[in-house]
């Protein structure tokens, strides 16, 4: 199965490619999201090299895609009221309308 | 099921790729909504079945949402593309240095036959890529601490 975590770890550094270089906010919450599903499939890749994804692992996964959810919803309601305030979603333009 | 696993998960993070860089965002959308359902199917291969049904409440919340935000404002990307200028290549080269360090600091956890003499054994003294590590770990804190100090050189000015 290291072939599989090679491929998790691929794209959870896509998601954090996504979150640190884009400039979209709905782009950003998209890598939040993937960066989650990509830590509870890690989890659950651990679980199954055990034997078989117990009670503990199916916690932790759980933990992370719901954390990954609460975190990208955040994100993708705060991006909608500014996109209203500020008529874009590009960062760098949201930036320089401050002040 | 090993090479099905891994053939989901790698359609998924072609999927990704393309939800990353399409410039309609409701290709965007839709590709996440793939990428998400290929998490879904690996993680119920994988007999991950309480996660994949939270995955599987996750991701139309997320699709709903992303839907009813484009409908209010916008459905183009304007953004989309690498910035070659200073800052985004000074980005990318910090993300890549991420990625490698952060292989090298993983990979020795998965099992000792990915790379021979990782961790170095104490009587052999540490192995080459054990230094690079090191090195990566110390350029990694340099960057951190110029970034921080010139964006607070900046907010002064």
């Amino acid at each position: 199965m290291t072939a599989g975590y090679a491929l998790c770890m691929a794209l959870f550094l896509l998601g954090l490619y996504g979150v640190v270089t884009k400039r979209h906010l709905l782009k950003i919450a998209f890598g939040v999201f993937l960066i989650a599903g990509a830590a509870a499939l890690f989890i659950a890749l651990l679980g199954v090299s055990e034997g078989h994804v117990g009670s503990l692992w199916q916690a932790l996964g759980l933990m992370v895609i719901l954390g990954g959810l609460a975190i990208a919803t955040v994100m993708i309601v705060t991006s909608v009221r500014l996109h209203q305030r500020c008529g874009s979603f590009d960062l760098d333009r949201i930036w320089k309308l401050r002040g | 099921m090993q090479i099905a696993v891994e053939m989901v998960i790698g359609a998924a993070a072609l999927a990704g790729i393309v939800a990353l860089e399409a410039r309609d965002l409701r290709t965007s959308l839709a590709a996440l909504a793939l990428a998400g359902i290929g998490l879904i199917v690996a993680l119920f291969l994988l007999g991950a079945i309480e996660v994949g049904i939270a995955t599987i409440m996750a991701l139309p919340v997320v699709v709903g949402l992303v839907t009813w935000a484009l409908r209010r404002t916008e459905n183009k990307d304007a953004t989309a593309g690498i910035r070659l200028d200073g800052n985004g290549l000074l980005m990318l080269a910090a993300l890549l240095a991420f990625a490698a360090l952060f292989l090298l600091v993983v990979i020795p956890l998965l099992g000792p036959d990915w790379l021979p003499g990782v961790p170095p054994q104490l009587d052999e003294g540490p192995s080459s890529v054990a230094i690079v590590r090191e090195v990566l770990v110390l350029l990694a804190a340099g960057a951190a601490v110029w970034a921080m100090a010139r964006t607070v050189g900046r907010r002064n000015r």
